[in-house]
């Protein structure tokens, strides 16, 4: 099932609510998890019977590699450890051989991906991450997580607890597009006596994080689309555009990338949030951003922070440990403590998406970005600089410097190869002003429209402030103009708009494209 | 008492406007999806009211109604089209193939090789009709060309997506339905807006402006327009599905005619000068719709009860622009009915004997093509 299908949002959704009302009231907690377990497993089969049945191998596994190293006491260190990395090998490899068909594609072409032929299962790469991550503090007997699988004597325990960590990473909103969360966010949730029951406060905040989502998906995202499509399909067969369409065709991917995703996002916060659960923000106005640093604080969030946990901190405490040992120079230190560790943090995000030389080269050509942007404003001359200047100024300079890079790394993202980029590129900065305009113009208006958002409106976890709409994953500024920073509340006015909207993208439902990411 | 629960009961639903809005789109959508699936107006499932089309001809919701032409005992004709016979009335087929009573034009705009599997499915499944007039149209070349619009979920086994189908046209189809019996009771609006927009791609295309530009295209485009492309039927995926649902149609006792829509010369230039037509067929058109239609040829040679005929080596129609509403769709009612009768001329059919022949003088007149608008004797291509 997809989210804006309309079985999903008229029959499972509303059965789901009542089931998980009636029984949380009646059998607590448990009876809640194990409501969403069933839920989300009927949710999840209709991707069909092995995808399901990769994602039971997986939730055992780890459940079980998890439960052990829980078990087992602080002296069995080499079997803890063993389990770990039998754990992580599992997730990794599993990973490997669904997803990455690595000597094949790595310098082969992705069209098959983007058209959706390309048959991983849904949701792989996320519910490996997140219970990857969810080994990783059973290991180091993280608090919540010996507290979540409780105690595991008697068989009735370990069902009960299975059923629980199995809710935990199958849970529908985030199952097949994350956001990626942390048992520690889960579990006081779930320990909380409230949890088990549709409160009307939950719902309120939840319908309009359903509403936001799907407008995004619908409206905005998919009347994108053709306008991506058309251009980049041009370019993959290589025919001559007109800059101009090549430009518009960059904006719409960029746009709808945002659009679907961070409109996926939304949804899935705000279904979590009628079931009781806060789930971590993913997307904090990434397009508003001053820099990639700061952009990579507001895009895809649960993942840079899974990375950056996982990958990047212990490689580059490692690297500065190697060069304080051996007295390293000032500048070889900074290579292998911080420059290596950020572009092998980046490959590995870029990786993340699949086995493609487009992805090898978005991976390197963030990570470099990055790298000079941390160079950059650790130089005396930036300070200097900094404070001659009002933050304002260079937050524009900032975006113009975000705007005029971001949608061409976006655009080496979406394209077929290398060589089709490579195309693009010719067509956007020397293309034919004679050539055929070649794609419809009726996506300039969502264009348009989809800028408006980005740059006047506030962002959904703004609008929602007042009412925590999810866990803040990293601390980070509200930009905007102060005119249209106004807060959303549970009132007739605000029930009105998201109505409508919800029923505006009800005119749509004829359509089902896929959310973008399901493909990685 | 009973009043001062119902005002708690109101004042409980007023203090909650989320929980009754989203109950009221929530009630409201129910209520509407159980008045359309209960009343069935495209007869997709077992139950339902008993329907009457009183036209068989709806060009702009043609893609909604298969099942129901399919289901149509009473039809003994069908016509399986795409944007070039969705003009097409029950009353020029029965002119053009006599002793032919109640026809069907299930033909839309924007048909692909995917949903015509669909709609051929569809037809195998339930259609008792005699006689079925299919296009061989250009997308049968290329499975790149994919569905964008059609209401696959409608006929696909999957019942959890038929409430895709819930919008104001259904809806009015069910009223209708219900009320007179009939999805479709005053259909002279949908067939002003089918003229309409036949206009309209009439108005852009005949147009000096358009012809200097198309003239241009033909001159800048000859070199390349015989690059070669496909070189075997194995090449042409879609056509093996299309062909087994020809031999179940021809199996069920049906007659089956295949109509190669009538193209002028001139759509091999100007889709290759085109990037949108371009990204659908590629720089080899002309070779890989030959090839394609040699195939088509010698598959349904094999198939008993089937035809294939064309117009495209009837100069004076194809040969001059200002018979088309764009290059790639024929106009004026005299030319649309040349076309669908060619079945039943034994001079435009295409067979193994006369292929070759065919083949080679199409490929003559494109290659050789000279500009040609009666409507515009005398336009000059831009750069002249």
């Amino acid at each position: 099932m997809i989210f804006s299908e309309p079985f999903f949002l008229f029959l499972f959704l509303p059965l789901s609510c009542l089931i998980f009302h009636a029984v949380g009231k009646r059998f607590g907690q448990t009876g809640a998890l194990a409501t969403i377990f069933i839920m989300s497993l009927i949710f999840y089969l209709p991707w069909g019977w092995w995808m399901t049945g990769i994602l039971a191998a997986s939730v055992i596994v780890n459940y079980i590699s998890a439960s052990l190293m829980l078990w087992l006491p602080d002296n069995r260190k080499h079997a803890r450890a063993a389990l770990l990395v039998a754990g992580e090998l599992y997730n990794i490899l599993t990973l490997i051989w669904f997803k990455y068909n690595v000597f094949d594609d790595l310098f082969g072409n992705h069209a098959d991906m983007q058209s959706g032929a390309w048959i991983i299962p849904v949701g792989i790469s996320f519910y490996s991450f997140q219970q990857a991550a969810l080994l990783a503090d059973a290991y180091a007997r993280e608090k919540t997580v010996t507290k979540f699988f409780g105690q595991l004597s008697t068989l009735k325990e370990h069902i009960s607890s299975f059923v629980k960590y199995a809710a935990f990473v199958i849970f529908f909103p985030q199952l097949v597009i994350g956001p990626i969360i942390y048992m520690k966010e889960f579990e006081p949730q779930i320990a909380n006596k409230r949890f088990g029951r549709i409160e009307f406060r939950n719902f309120a905040i939840g319908f309009a994080l359903v509403a936001i989502g799907l407008f995004k998906k619908i409206v905005i995202a998919d009347n994108l689309a053709p306008g991506a499509e058309g251009v980049f399909s041009s370019a993959a067969q290589g025919i001559e555009m007109h800059p101009i369409a090549a430009w518009i065709g960059v904006a719409c991917y960029y746009l709808q990338l945002y659009f679907d995703f961070s409109g996926y996002t939304d949804i899935a916060l705000g279904l979590a949030r009628i079931f009781g659960i806060r789930y971590p923000i993913n997307f904090f106005s990434p397009f508003k951003a001053v820099g990639i640093i700061d952009y990579y604080r507001r895009w895809h969030m649960t993942l840079t922070r899974v990375i950056s946990r996982f990958l990047f901190t212990p490689l580059s405490i490692a690297g500065t440990r190697f060069a304080a040992q051996r007295r390293l120079p000032a500048l070889l230190a900074k290579l292998i403590g911080l420059w290596l560790p950020l572009m092998i943090n980046f490959e590995v995000i870029g990786l993340w998406h699949g086995a493609l030389s487009t992805f090898v080269l978005f991976g390197i050509i963030h990570g470099t970005w990055y790298v000079v942007e941390t160079e950059v404003r650790t130089s005396k001359r930036w300070k200097a600089w900094k404070r001659k200047t009002p933050d304002w100024r260079r937050a524009i300079y900032g975006r113009i410097v975000i705007i005029a890079l971001m949608p061409l790394t976006f655009a080496l993202f979406r394209a077929d190869s290398i060589s089709t980029f490579g195309f693009l590129l010719e067509q956007l900065f020397a293309g034919n002003w004679a050539a055929d305009f070649g794609i419809s113009v009726r996506v300039i208006p969502f264009i348009l429209f989809g800028f408006f958002i980005v740059y006047f409106l506030p962002n959904s976890v703004e609008l929602l402030k007042n009412y925590r709409p999810g866990i803040m994953t990293f601390a980070n500024k509200s930009y905007g103009p102060n005119l249209f920073k106004f807060c959303w509340r549970p009132n007739w006015g605000w029930s009105v708009l998201f109505g409508s909207a919800f029923v505006v993208c009800l005119y749509y439902a004829y359509r089902q494209p896929p959310f973008l990411y399901q493909g990685f | 008492m009973l009043g001062t629960r119902l005002s708690s009961w109101i004042w409980y639903w007023l203090r909650r406007p989320a929980l009754l809005v989203a109950s009221g789109i929530w009630l409201a959508y129910i209520c509407i999806g159980a008045l359309i699936i209960g009343v069935d107006p495209y007869d997709l499932y077992p139950w339902g009211k008993d329907i009457t089309v009183a036209s068989r001809h709806q060009p702009f919701d043609a893609a909604r109604l298969i099942r129901l032409a399919a289901k149509d005992k009473n039809a003994d004709t069908i016509l399986i089209g795409s944007s070039p016979t969705t003009m097409y009335t029950p009353d020029d087929i029965k002119k053009a193939f006599p002793g032919t009573n109640k026809p069907w034009n299930i033909s839309y705009h924007g048909a692909t090789a995917y949903d015509r599997e669909q709609t051929l499915d569809e037809l195998v499944e339930y259609s008792d009709a005699k006689h079925f007039i299919i296009t061989i149209d250009y997308f049968y070349a290329d499975p790149r060309i994919i569905t964008r619009n059609f209401p696959d979920y409608m006929y696909d086994d999957n019942l959890t997506n038929d409430l895709r189908m819930i919008n104001l046209g259904s809806l009015k189809a069910s009223y209708l339905t219900l009320r007179y019996g009939t999805p479709y009771r005053d259909i002279s609006a949908m067939l002003t807006k089918e003229d309409g927009y036949i206009a309209s791609f009439r108005n852009r295309f005949q147009n000096k402006n358009n012809m200097a530009i198309l003239r241009d295209n033909i001159e800048n485009y000859r070199g390349k327009i015989a690059a070669v492309g496909r070189v075997n039927c194995n090449e042409f995926p879609m056509l093996e599905p299309f062909f087994s649902q020809i031999t179940a149609l021809s199996a069920k006792g049906a007659r089956v005619d295949l109509i190669i829509p009538a193209y002028s010369p001139a759509i091999y230039y100007d889709w290759i000068a085109a990037p949108i037509q371009r990204r659908l067929v590629g720089r080899t058109m002309l070779n890989d719709q030959l090839l394609m239609r040699r195939c088509v040829v010698e598959k349904a040679s094999q198939i008993n009860q089937v035809s294939v005929s064309s117009i495209d080596l009837d100069e004076d129609i194809v040969g001059d622009l200002a018979n088309f509403r764009d290059s790639g769709h024929l106009d004026h009612k005299d030319n649309l009915m040349a076309i669908l009768s060619a079945p039943e001329d034994p001079d435009r059919r295409i067979t193994r004997n006369n292929l070759e022949n065919y083949i080679k003088k199409v490929r003559n007149t494109v290659l050789n093509y000279q500009f040609h608008n009666s409507a515009f004797p005398k336009i000059r291509g831009r750069k002249h």
